[in-house]
């Protein structure tokens, strides 16, 4: 300690501790205003760079929480859709059970409106949107993800174009954590998968080996191109043969027998493949002989044979057609034919070994149809469009049910799916919520203001600077001057 | 006879006392005011007989009260506090540049990767695409006004500095003058005080600009060194200069000499490290951050596309100086590495097929890069030879893009048979692949029996096999590998031949897209030059969420998402951990000159305490000795009066 003390002493000490005991109720001040310990590194570098990393994870647990909402929102909104579809689907499915049941046409014909307005429902779902945005077009989910447009071709099925993504838009919920948002059109309605095909007809056609890759339904088109009468009866095509002739084999599948019962060929009897005899007469340019299972042939007999009696082998040739005889192949009598779609590209392959006869045959490639499609050709087969007896309309109807079960186990496993990410996004919500939470307690506990604490500083700090004042404004008064006369 | 000179001495000696006692009460409060003593002697006496009476008293001295140890310690602490508080100041400003009020760039930063990850639940939100073009655009215009406020704030401490010299020169002058003068009083014999006061003063001033080192010695000499200079205080006048180095650093040098001096401490020496080292490293750290940010974020965006689709003519925002030099010396400013650069042209058909250019930047030019890109089919590209930017562009109908992905239709040259591959999915892969296909068997797909496809990668490894025979349906789409798909339309296939299509994971190897600014998102070289480029800000679909033009892909956001934790800044940090570190680091310096600042401050106070108990005016005490010396001078006057009154009698009696 000094001995000597000068006034300059007390002054600079009275500005010294002034300042720090104002810059201390000033600091005090602050942090009971603000609410917060520190708001610069330096204040208190170490907690500032914890509240910083804190920040920073809270702001991306902020944004994963925005990000769970709005897929949440999305997902919600798409499940109730995709409930709606799997109710169309139940809907469709007791429709065509009582479809099976019932024989009267005008109520299958009420079944079939019913499920006609199920498919526009349908339709709807399919478009539906959130936030202005379809919810079935994948990542293009600016753009209605289905159009729609009649068959193609007779027999064909209602045709609906994907036009959206194969790409399932996806949101970033977490930690390296995604969710799929916006799905795929054609995966919600599409197909179940290919079964088997069905071919309903009587041209002796079958389904060949392989791995069809027409969808839906359509027409075999069976034509006979050119008949050909072997051997030297004189029998010849007759006038109306290239438009009225559907026989179709190679030689040994048709034939005529033919017995001229006036021994110059003036006259006698022809049958097809030992159908019913026909009167003959060598003035016959035209004769119509059906075959017992209903193939005919048009035959001239204007010279036959004089004396001519047996049988005479028929080559008959035809061709094959699955868009409406648009394009065409010719039989070829071989176990596998690929018969191709001109607009689609898509093929089919036939047996066509069997084939004995011209017609249309019905193709069904079951599983292949979208739910559009399954709904239409349900409504189809309920009107019984195909004209199916009643045993192939009760098995088409059958495989129609069979179409809605595959339809409403994608409606379920997209309903499961999309269920399950909002267990998770729910989970994910929590915790982010748990995190934020945890990371807010944390932040005030490094930053918040211990109010009482900063309180009793603040008076403390408070007290000393008046103490300092009061004390320097004693000294100041104390002076030889006081004592001095 | 009475003696009046005795009295009278007295007389004056006292008010000698009382004015130098008067002095010192007037100069309590000023700056560098050194109490001064009078010191009193008794004349000599005479001889009166055999007696020797003295005569009286004089002044003998004024002496000028001072404690050279203390007085040398504290300029010693005022250059240290000097210092350390003009470091406080300046750090402070850098603190703030990176963090105030308003704006912090880790907030900034945070606030983007919030933004890109709200839009990829809201793909294709517009009002969720400005937010996060905005928070790109906010976030280069945070980082370019930190940049700024260094660059500002250097600029302001080279003005400061020149400021500081000047006044520092003109010290050192009024330092010499004042030499002179107390040389001169010395060799007359006058005490110089009131000189001496003011150059303590002078030199407590100059030590807060420098390190100031001062021994004194005897006859008012002084030793005196400014760093660890010694400094000639006499005639000749010691000239402190500012010069620059050809770093652009600043130094000092003395006189004529072309040495540089260290100041060690003091104001000077603060704004010197701070220009110098503190400000350049910040900077520095900033501008890795800038760079890097830029590289990273513009490599994701120059390789994604947005709804606005693939492109038919883009122009490089960044330039090369010398573009008929090799990359690597072409003075471009992100480095390129040599590799593959994989373009994606679309024709009018739709079909698109990706090609691959090769770079090497120890030996290509980008002249060269656009030749190759020439060369491609459908895609044209020169460089401008005024501003050293890349131009690509297509020819009518086309388009291109550099996302990569997967073809839509492989090279099928060496295939006859009738059946045709078709490639879709989306690649997961890490690396960039050529996926070979041979076929292992001959047939009909979706009929033969056994017949199959094998897949080989780049390096001919065996990947998987798929079957296409009996049981494929054709057309339906089997998983190769890595999300990449193919399917087979029907038709037939030949044993052993081949087909082989590119997997793009990576479609820029070289970083030369981001390097010239291609298809970027932001624009500029640093952090001084940053800014959101003005194509994605005036058209918002050209932001790259997606891999595809899809307006739900978010693809892009993904691989933009994993930028945040990235650790390729020094160090093994990620983006917000760098910032972290600058803003903790500078807050850690500031903290450890605040605790320093305030034990200097304390110490300069005990200093000042000890200085002012020694050499400090007691205004008590010089009271008390104002009253010692008016009674001396009230006794001297009734000396003289007592005198005056023997004398009257005397010569009373003599009349």
């Amino acid at each position: 300690m000094n001995f000597r003390i000068t006034s300059s002493t007390f002054t600079n000490r009275a500005i010294h501790f002034t300042a720090i005991h104002g810059a201390n109720v000033s600091k005090y001040q602050n942090q009971i205003a603000s609410g917060v310990k520190f708001q610069r590194p330096s204040e208190e570098p170490i907690a500032f760079r914890q509240v910083t990393a804190l920040r920073t994870r809270f702001a991306e647990l902020q944004a994963d929480r925005k990000s769970i909402n709005q897929a949440t929102s999305v997902l919600n909104t798409s499940v109730v859709q995709i409930q709606e579809f799997s109710d169309l689907v139940t809907t469709a499915k007791s429709l065509a059970l009582q479809g099976v049941q019932t024989f009267d046409s005008d109520q299958r014909n009420a079944l079939a409106l019913e499920v006609e307005g199920l498919l526009e429902r349908l339709k709807s779902v399919s478009v539906a949107t959130f936030n202005g945005r379809y919810l079935y077009g994948g990542t293009q989910s600016s753009q209605p993800p289905f159009e729609f447009s009649d068959p193609a071709n007779d027999g064909g099925s209602i045709v609906v174009d994907y036009v959206g993504s194969s790409r399932r838009s996806r949101a970033i919920v977490g930690d390296s954590i995604a969710v799929d948002t916006y799905y795929d059109g054609s995966e919600v309605f599409g197909s179940a998968g290919r079964r088997e095909t069905v071919i309903l007809g009587s041209t002796g056609a079958q389904i060949g080996p392989g791995t069809d890759t027409l969808s839906g339904r359509t027409n075999l088109l069976v034509t006979n191109d050119t008949t050909t009468f072997l051997g030297a009866s004189g029998v010849q095509s007759g006038t109306g043969a290239a438009d009225g002739d559907t026989v179709i084999g190679q030689v040994g599948q048709h034939s005529l027998e033919i017995i001229d019962t006036a021994g110059d060929g003036s006259a006698g009897t022809i049958r097809l493949n030992g159908g019913t005899e026909i009167a003959f007469t060598n003035t016959d340019t035209n004769l119509r002989l059906e075959g017992p299972e209903g193939e005919v042939v048009y035959v001239d007999t204007t010279a036959i044979t004089a004396g001519f009696s047996g049988t005479v082998d028929i080559d008959a040739t035809g061709s094959l057609s699955v868009d409406g005889g648009a394009t065409s192949i010719a039989i070829d009598f071989s176990v596998s034919q690929s018969v191709v779609h001109s607009t689609f590209g898509t093929a089919v392959s036939i047996d066509s070994t069997g084939i004995s006869k011209a017609g249309t045959d019905f193709l069904e490639f079951s599983g292949t149809s979208n739910a559009f499609q399954v709904l239409d050709e349900l409504a189809s087969d309920l009107r019984n469009e195909r004209n199916l007896s009643t045993p192939e309309l009760s098995n088409a109807l059958t495989r129609r049910i069979a179409d809605l079960e595959g339809l409403a186990t994608n409606a379920f496993d997209t309903l499961a799916e999309q269920s399950s990410s909002l267990a998770t996004l729910d989970s994910l919500g929590f915790r982010a919520d748990d995190l934020m939470n945890s990371i807010q307690i944390n932040v005030s506990e490094l930053q918040a203001t211990d109010i009482p604490e900063a309180a009793l500083r603040f008076n403390n700090s408070q007290s000393l600077l008046e103490y300092t004042y009061a004390v320097t404004a004693q000294l100041s008064s104390l002076s030889l001057l006081n004592f001095l006369r | 006879m009475p003696n009046f000179n005795i009295g009278l001495s007295a007389l004056t000696t006292s008010q000698h006392a009382l004015e130098v006692i008067s002095n010192n009460i007037a100069n309590a409060g000023t700056e560098g005011y050194h109490r001064q003593r009078v010191h009193h002697a008794a004349l000599p006496p005479t001889t009166i007989g055999r007696f020797r009476i003295q005569t009286g008293v004089e002044t003998a001295s004024i002496e000028r009260i001072r404690n050279g140890v203390a007085e040398a310690s504290l300029t010693t602490a005022i250059s240290d506090s000097s210092n350390v508080s003009q470091l406080l100041t300046l750090e402070r400003q850098i603190e703030a540049a990176f963090l105030n009020e308003n704006t912090s760039l880790v907030e900034d930063l945070d606030r983007f990767y919030a933004e890109i990850s709200s839009l990829s639940a809201l793909p294709d939100e517009s009002a969720q695409r400005v937010a996060v073009v905005e928070a790109g655009a906010r976030l280069a215009d945070t980082i370019r006004e930190a940049s700024n406020r260094l660059t500002e704030l250097r600029s302001a401490i080279r003005f400061q500095l020149d400021i500081e010299f000047d006044g520092l020169n003109s010290q050192m002058q009024e330092l010499s003058d004042l030499t002179e003068t107390i040389n001169l009083l010395d060799a007359q014999g006058v005490p110089a005080n009131a000189e001496l006061d003011q150059r303590d003063s002078l030199l407590t001033d100059i030590a807060e600009r420098v390190g100031v080192s001062r021994s004194d010695l005897v006859n008012n000499q002084l030793n005196l060194r400014i760093g660890f200079n010694s400094i000639s205080i006499g005639s000749r006048v010691n000239e402190f200069n500012l010069v620059q180095s050809q770093n652009g650093e600043l130094g000092v040098t003395l006189d004529d000499s072309d040495t540089p001096i260290d100041l060690q401490s003091g104001k000077i020496t603060a704004l010197l490290e701070v220009y110098n080292s503190t400000l350049p490293r910040y900077q520095e750290r900033l501008d890795t951050f800038a760079r890097e940010l830029m590289q990273k974020v513009d490599s994701v965006h120059a390789t994604g596309l947005g709804p606005h689709g693939a492109f038919q003519n883009l122009t490089g925002t960044r330039s090369v100086p010398f573009f008929n030099r090799p990359l690597s010396e072409s003075g471009i400013e992100f480095p390129v590495q040599a590799g593959e650069l994989s373009i994606s042209v679309t024709d009018p058909a739709g079909v698109r097929r990706t090609e691959v250019i090769t770079i090497d930047p120890s030996v290509d030019t980008v002249s060269d890069v656009a030749t190759r890109i020439s060369s491609l089919g459908g895609l044209s590209a020169n460089v401008n030879s005024n501003s050293g930017q890349l131009l690509i562009s297509t020819i009518s109908g086309y388009t291109f893009d550099f996302a990569g992905g997967i073809d839509s239709q492989p090279d099928i040259t060496g295939v006859s048979g009738t059946s045709l591959p078709s490639l879709s999915g989306v690649y997961e892969g890490e690396t960039n692949q050529n996926l070979t296909f041979e076929f292992s068997g001959s047939g009909e797909v979706g009929l033969t029996n056994d017949l199959f496809v094998d897949v080989y990668d780049s390096q001919g490894l065996f990947l998987t096999q798929l079957s296409i025979g009996d049981g494929y349906e054709a057309g339906t789409e089997l998983e190769v590998v890595d999300g990449v798909k193919i399917a087979f339309s029907r038709g037939t296939v030949n044993d052993t031949e081949q087909f082989s299509t590119r997997v793009t994971a990576e479609p820029d190897e070289t970083g030369v897209l981001a390097a010239l600014g291609i298809n970027s998102f932001f624009r500029g070289v640093g952090a001084g030059s940053i800014e959101l480029d003005p194509s994605v800000n005036n058209d918002l679909d050209r932001f790259a969420s997606g891999a595809t033009s899809d307006s739900a892909d978010t693809g892009n956001l993904f691989r933009f998402a994993a930028l945040e934790d990235e650790r390729t800044l020094p160090g093994g940090l990620t983006f917000g951990q760098y910032l972290n570190e600058i803003t903790t680091e500078i807050g850690f310096e500031i903290n450890a000159n605040e605790s320093l600042e305030r034990s200097l401050e304390s110490l300069k106070i005990r200093l000042e305490e000890d200085r002012d108990a020694y050499s400090g005016v007691d205004v008590n005490e010089e009271l008390a000795r104002l009253q010692q010396y008016q009674r001396s001078y009230e006794a001297a006057i009734r000396v003289i009066q007592v005198s005056d009154e023997i004398l009257n009698e005397l010569i009373s009696i003599v009349n």
